[in-house]
């Protein structure tokens, strides 16, 4: 495999978490490590636990592949593999994926002596996974309330699952959720867009500077928040969001059980507003 | 390692405000003057500052305002200009477009 000619220096030893310098080699652009032998581990056990489970199943047509989760009756026990044991291997060589993946990306980060911002962002997206799966179900007493793996089947789940609570969207933590996600994509294709038309500019213009995108934001809304701070700002909204969507859905079933429109009655009916 | 893993500015030098890059001729001046907040510079530029409205501006200050009070005291009205139930309330008011049969 070819090599740029500045990579090798980027190509240094060390920074392993595990394993020493015994895996510590790349196959082509890719850098192993003992987390890469884990990462390919799990997430070909999984896939061929999936692959194997669509085998046993009714078809092969692949919006409605799906493997579900053990019954709610099994409640937190190990299932046999045909009704629901296939989907706990799954789970497991999933989380053990994901885990591994971030992990690699640690010791990708120690050998280049950078911050452990992308790895730590990427472990709050296994923290919503971990949640979905894992912490909601225990709290609930049971796998089956976990969502199954199918691209249909995964979706009537969260549309079920939804209307147990009347209206998912009178959920305050869903709100908080939705309205961050919203936040995210505006502020960073904001950022975006700003960058591309400094870097852009028209017939005969020079590129223009960080001065140019400051002023401009300046003048639009009277503040910048800077070549730096919107990446903190970015990065900050984007992890909250998907903070507060594993904090809504935890919250829905293990705390509340009724609908969420009724939840707001505490709301209506404080004593401040007389009778 | 640790010096990387930073969130905030730690260290914030401060200086004489940015006026911004300068405008062409026949537009309005901006309005200042620009000042500085230390939390702002915690986590970007401290500079508040100055802005340009210009006709537009006016315009979309205009109708924004005009937009808020039209939706704000459809409300009030629909709570018997009571404003109490209008904070109770406001999660659930709302200025409904046309009805279907007016087509």
């Amino acid at each position: 495999m070819a090599m740029l000619s500045f990579e090798r220096k980027y190509r240094v030893r060390g920074g392993t978490l595990i394993g020493g310098d015994l895996f510590d080699f790349w196959v082509g652009p890719f850098y192993v490590g003992f987390f890469g032998i884990t990462t390919a581990f799990f997430a070909l056990l999984g896939t061929a636990m999936i692959v194997w489970g669509a085998a046993l199943g009714p078809t092969w047509n692949l919006w409605q592949i799906n493997i579900a989760p053990p019954d709610i009756s099994n409640g937190l026990h190990f299932a046999p593999i045909l009704a629901g044991g296939l989907w706990q291997i799954i789970t497991v060589c999933a989380l053990g994926a994901f885990v591994s993946w971030a992990l690699r990306q640690v010791e990708i980060c120690r050998k280049l002596g950078m911050g452990l911002h992308v790895p730590i962002a990427f472990s709050f997206a296994i923290f919503a996974y971990f949640t979905l799966q894992v912490i909601r179900p225990v709290l609930m007493g049971s796998w089956g309330h976990a969502f199954p793996y199918g691209i249909y089947s995964h979706l009537d789940w969260v549309s079920n699952t939804a209307y147990q609570y009347l209206h998912f969207h009178y959920n305050p933590a869903h709100m908080i959720a939705a309205s961050l996600f919203f936040a995210t994509t505006l502020s960073l294709s904001l950022h975006g867009a700003l960058v591309l038309s400094a870097t852009n500019p028209g017939n005969g213009e020079v590129v223009k500077t960080p001065e140019h995108e400051d002023t401009f934001f300046r003048d639009v809304i009277g503040y910048s928040v800077g070549t730096l701070g919107i990446h903190r700002l970015g990065l900050f909204l984007a992890l909250s969001a998907v903070w507060f969507s594993a904090l809504c859905i935890v919250i829905s079933g293990p705390f509340w059980t009724r609908g969420w429109p009724e939840w707001w009655g505490w709301w209506l009916n404080m004593p401040i507003w007389g009778h | 390692m640790a010096e990387y893993q930073n969130l905030f500015t730690t260290v914030q030098p401060t200086g004489p405000a940015s006026a911004g890059v300068p405008l062409p001729r026949g537009d309005w001046d901006r309005t200042g003057p620009a000042f500085f907040l230390h939390l702002a510079g915690r986590l970007g530029n401290a500079q508040i500052g100055p802005i340009y409205l210009g006709w537009l501006g006016i315009a979309s200050l205009i109708c924004g305002t005009l937009s808020f009070n039209i939706i704000g005291f459809n409300m009030l009205a629909q709570v018997d200009w009571n404003p109490l139930q209008m904070v109770r309330q406001l999660f659930w008011l709302a200025l409904d477009p046309p009805p279907p049969v007016m087509g």
